[in-house]
């Protein structure tokens, strides 16, 4: 079972995703059904490897190695650490929240399971992956199928479309051409990490990562100074670092619900994942000379994140920039180079992703609803809906992060560790904390309070199951990992400590 | 004298001279017959091949023929090692699935099929002579063996002007590289007085690198270089590729762009830097730039294109591109680092394969969907609501091309990016780079085209179970070997064994 157990993490989604293949296009509860099989699967490994991670262990567990091409000396090679656990957790719970919420997709139903099973494939493997070759192929696995979600089940939304192109068209070619241009730049740093391993003091060239881990880039001159901003900035793109993050409003806006959440659930957090992994994990000379700069750019990613959000009439624009904005914590954090700044960063990619995706979750049950995404149109649904308003407020609230939810710890966190590094940044950082306030309680009192449009006066809204168990499922989490984040923070101490040390210097 | 080292020629010459005999007695309605027979002829000769030379699944079968495995044996100016055995199976294959695509392409139309198939032996006989001679004029002959009945082919359909303009063009542009590449191989005995390669290259006074001393040998290997590079399509010298492409019937075209362009390329691996160590930098150079031409240009001028052939021919370019840029990226070999060890020639020959079986996929797809009609992106609207199967497997080899994991082209490109960063082409490889990003563009304009448009109108779609069967067994494999390169990664590498030892 452990050597086995990631692979089948990320095996179920694609073995699934090949049994609908299979099956007869008009058979959708057995699609369904599937689908569900293969998200109770993961689910269900997540947790086990969360359960079963032992912090006090040895760094790397359930590893499984697999020579793979020999001549290029790369590996299939899989294991997680306390950085990757709270990532397998929440792909495991996104993937089944993702796949439920699908449910409401009426379209060419087939087809939309396959293609999203496969981005939670491609997710799930590139959270255990410790082979860069392997990192690449999920990676792309992840982001190209998005292309064809946004592409044949997106919306065109209230923007106007361009003449040649249709919005969620133009959204979808924006994204892949974002998101690949990433990868390139991915591609080249790895290179160049494989080509100048032996001169850091590896015996031979090498894409294993634990291999690359041991080896000082720090020696050659010049060379980590270059290839880390390479990486960050590579990384960024994904993960929506100020200046390239103008994608992620157009595409999440576009999604569908379902990929929305897996976007700024999950994908976001493969890019911060990639930075830590990668960029700081192998050079952490040069992370303490570059990140300084990235922290200012994180302010601002957190302080225009923000203020773009305030100004947008689009509910999915809203949550889209409030991302933005949030991602701007995880990279401050990161900035901080210390380890209660490091674990706030780690805390809000768990946390982030919980709580974005009940948001886009709760816009897509909205837009199912009312058929309109502007708030401007909206109003007073609180009465005709209460489920959903409830929801939205505790999933607003979470995002502003009000104590006892977990929002509220990552960004306590992120700018405790910010404070004793960096005192100026975190005061005006917390700017955007007043200005998340802001937008949250402007969007509820839009939607759900004040009066009600008569277009929807007569209307009563049903929810469904589906709809109601992932929403309540994500508001628990949010919860339990607010009033009790040891459950977190207790697993990724031992890794993140040897990592900020290198960061610091001590080390070698 | 003994033949047998020209046994597989010799069965293709076979192969066609019956296929012409059989074709006289024929009556007028049962034409298609000859697709047939000349579908299992092949796979005849492919089994033989592969029984003759050996390999890791019939090792004891190899003893019945001849063992040529271990000792390279050459034969008035004639060469039959692994490396082109490897080669010449890759045509046996890509001639095997042509065929299938052509007995589908005649279904309807009775005309010469007889000379048809003939002549498309002819040129996979000129393909395999031309990996294995060691000698400049029987390259110059299988060159134009190779050559000669793609111009007819390239012109068959007689009563469509776009193909007899295809295949004119085809013809001057070809007279031209030919007369190019014979001057150049007289200027080059000219000055050195012998057309065997093996003297020509190896180490002493009379040898093919004191260019800089003799500007008669100089002009002579530049006319031969361009002669070949024109074969390849490799910019500048790739302005017949799109009228051909689109013109030619697309099973010809189907094979038009794998064989020839995958032989030469065969040959200039043998040639240039692998058995010119001095002269190194300079070849380098030369195909890092003819590397950096194609790959841009090709991408951008198949941005716009709106013929689904020209597209691909264009496409076609810039994979040339990808392929001289791991020929640049190669070193020569030496006692302690021969060929078999270097990712440079691993990565060129495992490329070679990801893109024979790419590009047969993409003009299997093309050729499937043109009997319907459909020619270009536009007409694509739709496909993957009305034929699902046939969607997924042009996607696949779409993006194959385009070099996204986990298909082999990606692989393939990985394996080219790492060997040129090894030879310190940084510059190549970050052109190389971009240059996918912007192919990107064009591949997901034809996939857009099938997922996201409705189709405009309704077209019935002719089964025909063995391209179907074919198409389905090639698409998945570029699948499977993107996920599992190892087994072909091996082939490439025992293809490399004991390479240019004897030559």
């Amino acid at each position: 079972m452990d050597a086995s157990t990631l692979t089948l993490f990320y095996a179920l989604p694609i073995l699934a995703a090949a049994a609908i293949f299979c099956v007869p296009k008009e058979k959708v509860g057995w699609v369904r059904a599937l689908a569900v099989l293969a998200g109770l699967g993961t689910l269900a490994i997540s947790i086990f490897v969360y359960a079963t991670y032992d912090p006090n262990g040895p760094q790397w567990q359930f590893e499984t190695y697999q020579p793979w091409i020999p001549s290029l000396h790369i590996g299939y090679h899989l294991a997680v650490d306390g950085i990757s656990v709270p990532m397998v957790l929440l792909t495991g719970i996104l993937n089944l929240a993702a796949i439920l919420i699908s449910f409401s997709v009426k379209e060419r139903v087939k087809e939309y399971f396959i293609f999203l099973l496969l981005v939670e494939a491609g997710v799930a493997g590139s959270f255990v992956s410790l082979d860069l070759f392997f990192f690449i192929i999920f990676y792309e696995l992840a982001s190209i199928p998005i292309y064809f979600l946004i592409g044949m089940w997106g919306s065109d939304g209230q923007q106007a479309s361009r003449s040649w192109v249709t919005k969620r068209e133009f959204s979808a070619l924006k994204l892949l051409i974002y998101l690949q241009l990433g990868g390139a730049l991915i591609l080249t740093g790895f290179f160049l990490l494989y080509l100048f391993a032996p001169q850091a003091g590896l015996p031979y060239s090498t894409f294993d990562f634990i291999e690359l881990s041991r080896a000082n880039f720090g020696q050659i001159a010049n060379f980590s100074r270059i290839v880390f901003p390479l990486l960050f900035v590579a990384f960024g793109i994904e993960a929506g670092l100020f200046p390239f993050h103008t994608w992620l409003p157009d595409g999440h806006s576009a999604a569908p619900t379902a990929v929305s959440m897996l976007l700024a659930g999950v994908l976001l957090k493969m890019g911060a994942y990639g930075m830590i992994r990668f960029a700081a994990g192998l050079m952490p000379d040069a992370g303490k000379l570059w990140l300084p700069l990235f922290g200012v750019i994180a302010v601002i990613n957190i302080l225009y994140g923000a203020w773009c959000a305030l100004k947008q009439t689009d509910i999915k624009y809203i949550i889209a920039y409030s991302s933005v904005s949030h991602m701007g914590i995880v990279f401050l954090g990161l900035a901080s180079q210390n380890i209660i700044g490091w674990s706030g960063a780690l805390f809000q990619m768990f946390s982030h992703g919980i709580v974005t995706a009940l948001l886009f979750a709760l816009a897509g049950i909205l837009y199912e609803k009312t058929h309109t995404r502007n708030v401007m149109n909206l109003g007073g649904l609180a009465p005709q809906m209460p489920f959903v308003a409830v929801c939205f407020v505790l999933g607003g609230l979470a995002s502003l992060g009000l104590p006892g939810m977990s929002g509220f710890v990552a960004e306590f966190l992120t700018f405790m560790g910010t404070y004793g590094w960096m005192k100026g940044l975190m005061i005006v950082s917390t700017l955007g904390l007043v200005l998340t306030a802001l937008y949250i309680l402007l969007t509820v009192k839009k939607v759900f309070f004040g009066p009600l449009n008569d277009a929807y006066k007569d209307e009563t809204y049903k929810n469904f199951w589906w709809e109601k168990v992932p929403v309540a499922g994500l508001i628990m989490i949010t919860l339990l990992f607010g009033i009790m984040p040891s459950l977190l923070t207790a697993l990724s101490q031992n890794s993140i400590g040897p990592m900020i040390r290198a960061l610091s210097g001590m080390a070698h | 004298m003994d033949l047998s080292p020209l046994f597989p020629e010799l069965l293709l010459l076979g192969l066609a001279i019956l296929v012409l005999v059989i074709d006289w007695f024929l009556p007028k309605g049962k034409k298609s017959a000859l697709g047939y027979i000349a579908i299992i002829g092949v796979v005849l000769i492919i089994l033989l091949v592969h029984l003759a030379y050996g390999t890791k699944f019939f090792p004891g079968a190899a003893e019945l023929f001849f063992n040529f495995n271990n000792n390279p044996m050459v034969f008035q100016g004639f060469v039959v090692d692994a490396f082109a055995v490897f080669f010449k199976k890759i045509f046996l294959l890509a001639l095997g699935v042509v065929f299938i695509y052509s007995s589908f392409f005649f279904k309807n139309k009775g005309e010469n099929q007889g000379e048809y198939y003939a002549l498309m032996i002819f040129v996979a006989m000129g393909c395999s002579l031309l990996v294995s001679s060691s000698d400049l004029l029987l390259f110059f002959v299988s060159f134009e063996l190779m050559s000669i009945p793609l111009y007819l082919l390239a012109g068959f359909s007689k009563r469509d002007s776009r193909s007899n303009e295809a295949g004119l063009k085809y013809f001057l542009i070809g007279a031209i590289t030919s007369a190019i590449l014979l001057y150049g191989i007289s200027l080059i005995y000219a000055s050195l007085g012998t057309t065997d390669l093996r003297r020509l290259v190896a180490p002493g006074p009379i040898n093919l690198f004191h260019l800089q001393s003799d500007p008669v040998l100089l002009i002579g290997v530049i006319f031969v270089l361009s002669g070949l590079a024109f074969k390849i399509a490799a910019a500048p010298f790739h302005m017949w590729v799109p009228d051909v492409y689109e013109g030619a019937p697309t099973p010809v075209v189907s094979f038009l762009a794998v064989g020839p362009k995958i032989a030469v390329i065969g040959f200039i691996l043998r040639i240039f830097i692998s058995s010119m160590p001095e002269s190194e930098p300079l070849w380098t150079l030369y195909f890092a730039i003819l590397s950096a031409l194609s790959m841009t240009m090709g991408n951008l001028m198949a941005l716009h294109q709106t013929n689904l052939k020209r597209l691909l021919a264009y496409s076609g370019v810039a994979q040339i591109g990808y392929i001289l840029l791991g020929v640049a990226a190669i070193q020569a070999p030496t006692p302690i680092a021969p060929a078999s060890v270097q990712i440079g020639y691993q990565a060129v020959l495992f490329y070679l394969v990801a893109y024979a079986l790419t590009e047969l996929t993409a003009f299997g797809v093309v050729t499937y969907l043109g009997s319907m009609g459909r020619e270009t992106v536009e007409s694509c609207q739709g496909l993957a609501r009305t034929s699902p199967g046939l969607a997924f497997i042009f996607m696949l080899s779409l993006f194959s091309l385009a070099g996204i994991p986990p298909l082999i082209g990606f692989v393939g490109k990985f394996y080219l990016f790492a060997a040129a960063f090894q030879k310190q082409l940084y510059w190549l490889v970050i052109l190389g780079i971009l240059n996918s990003v912007v192919a990107l563009f064009y591949y997901f304009r034809i996939a857009s085209s099938m997922y996201f448009k409705k189709e405009k109108e309704e077209t019935s779609f002719i089964a025909y179970a063995p391209i179907q069967a074919t198409l389905w067994v090639i698409g998945l494999t570029l699948l499977i070997i993107g996920v599992y390169p190892k087994t072909v990664i091996d082939l490439a590498q025992s293809a490399l064994q004991r390479f240019l030892v004897g030559f």
